[in-house]
């Protein structure tokens, strides 16, 4: 069965057609979650909650855009409210999330560990905007269409976080941006 | 082009998110540009940065499960809901606007009753005294009364008179 055939019978309240868009589109909302929310429990819940909204929300589908688009802009925009709530807690809740420092050693896999993690700290250092435009564009390989699309924005806008985006990232990351490195 | 456009339209370009026109504009400026080209390398060095940090993740065996006793869940409270709100529109609407017209329409008869009766008294030929008294307090005309005997006012005046000062 073909996705809009299956798009089609879970408007109508198919719960095993859904089941199957589920199963389709699981590891790339529970990625998208995971790579704002740096927790995996805390990202297979936020999948969990964007699926059920998802089933709950079938008049707000609109057939002009994809479906996928559709979903990522739901787990998008759930992240970035959950992004917003957990600013607001005191940091003492906020440093149980954050994995131990690792010591720089001059091995082979902890440097790849010390840059892999320098590169998701200065990722969640960018302002909102530029993170959610960066993490779909890096991670989730969208167009940018389909960017403007989840972000609610236009292309150029798109673009233009990006640009900022990357410039930030560029000051932060300059030590490890070595040809050699690569 | 120059520059600063070039190096916004950079990581689209890169990206192959452009358009044919962009692309090759940027394609000839970035063959005459050191300056462009080394930005254009960086971005690409930074983009493979980013790309090797890709630690995914996979849903657990019984997302499915899960997530299907939540739409059960969130179902059963939809219905509980709708059938109060069924519950309030056909029940206690109605109830309530029959209340309140019935309260009306007693409220509105006593008003009613008063009224009829205090115009049915002044009609009456035999309660003449009664119209007079209704036009007095209607246009307040009592005030052009004389004091009462004995009040404040009426010695006030009797003195004003006994010495022939203006009232």
């Amino acid at each position: 069965m073909d996705e809009s055939e299956l798009i089609h019978r879970y408007i109508q309240g198919d719960r095993s057609a859904f089941r199957q868009l589920v199963e389709k589109y699981q590891d790339q909302v529970l990625n998208i979650s995971y790579r704002f929310l740096r927790n995996k429990e805390e990202a297979e819940e936020a999948a969990q909650e964007v699926f059920l909204k998802v089933y709950l929300s079938t008049n707000s589908y609109q057939h002009k855009t994809k479906f996928s688009t559709w979903l990522f802009r739901i787990a998008v925009n759930y992240c970035i409210n959950k992004l917003r709530e957990k600013r607001k807690l005191p940091s003492s809740q906020l440093e149980e999330d954050l994995p131990a420092p690792v010591e720089f050693q001059p091995d082979r896999l902890l440097e790849q560990e010390n840059l892999n993690r320098a590169v998701r700290e200065a990722i969640d250092s960018l302002p909102e905007q530029q993170r959610a435009a960066i993490l779909l564009s890096q991670y989730g390989e969208f167009s940018y269409q389909e960017m403007a699309q989840m972000l609610d924005c236009s292309i150029s806008a798109v673009e233009s976080r990006l640009f900022r985006a990357k410039e930030n990232l560029r000051k932060i990351l300059t030590p490890f941006l070595k040809k050699d490195e690569i | 082009m120059k520059c600063q456009k070039v190096r916004k339209r950079l990581p689209g370009f890169l990206d192959h998110q452009v358009s044919k026109r962009v692309s090759e504009k940027v394609t000839y400026h970035l063959e005459t540009c050191q300056f462009c080209r080394e930005e254009a390398e960086a971005l690409s060095l930074l983009s493979a940065l980013l790309r090797e940090e890709r630690e995914s993740v996979k849903a657990v065996p019984y997302f499915w499960n899960t997530l299907e006793q939540r739409i059960i869940q969130a179902e059963a409270n939809r219905n509980a809901l709708d059938a109060i709100l069924e519950w309030v529109n056909r029940t206690l609407i109605p109830v309530g606007a029959t209340v309140v017209i019935v309260i009306g329409l007693f409220v509105g008869a006593r008003l009613g009753g008063t009224v009829y009766t205090r115009i049915a008294q002044i009609l009456n030929p035999d309660n003449s005294s009664l119209v007079l008294q209704e036009i007095d307090q209607s246009l307040n005309l009592n005030i052009l009364n004389d004091f009462p005997q004995e009040s404040i006012g009426e010695i006030y005046i009797g003195l004003l008179a006994e010495n022939n000062l203006p009232k």
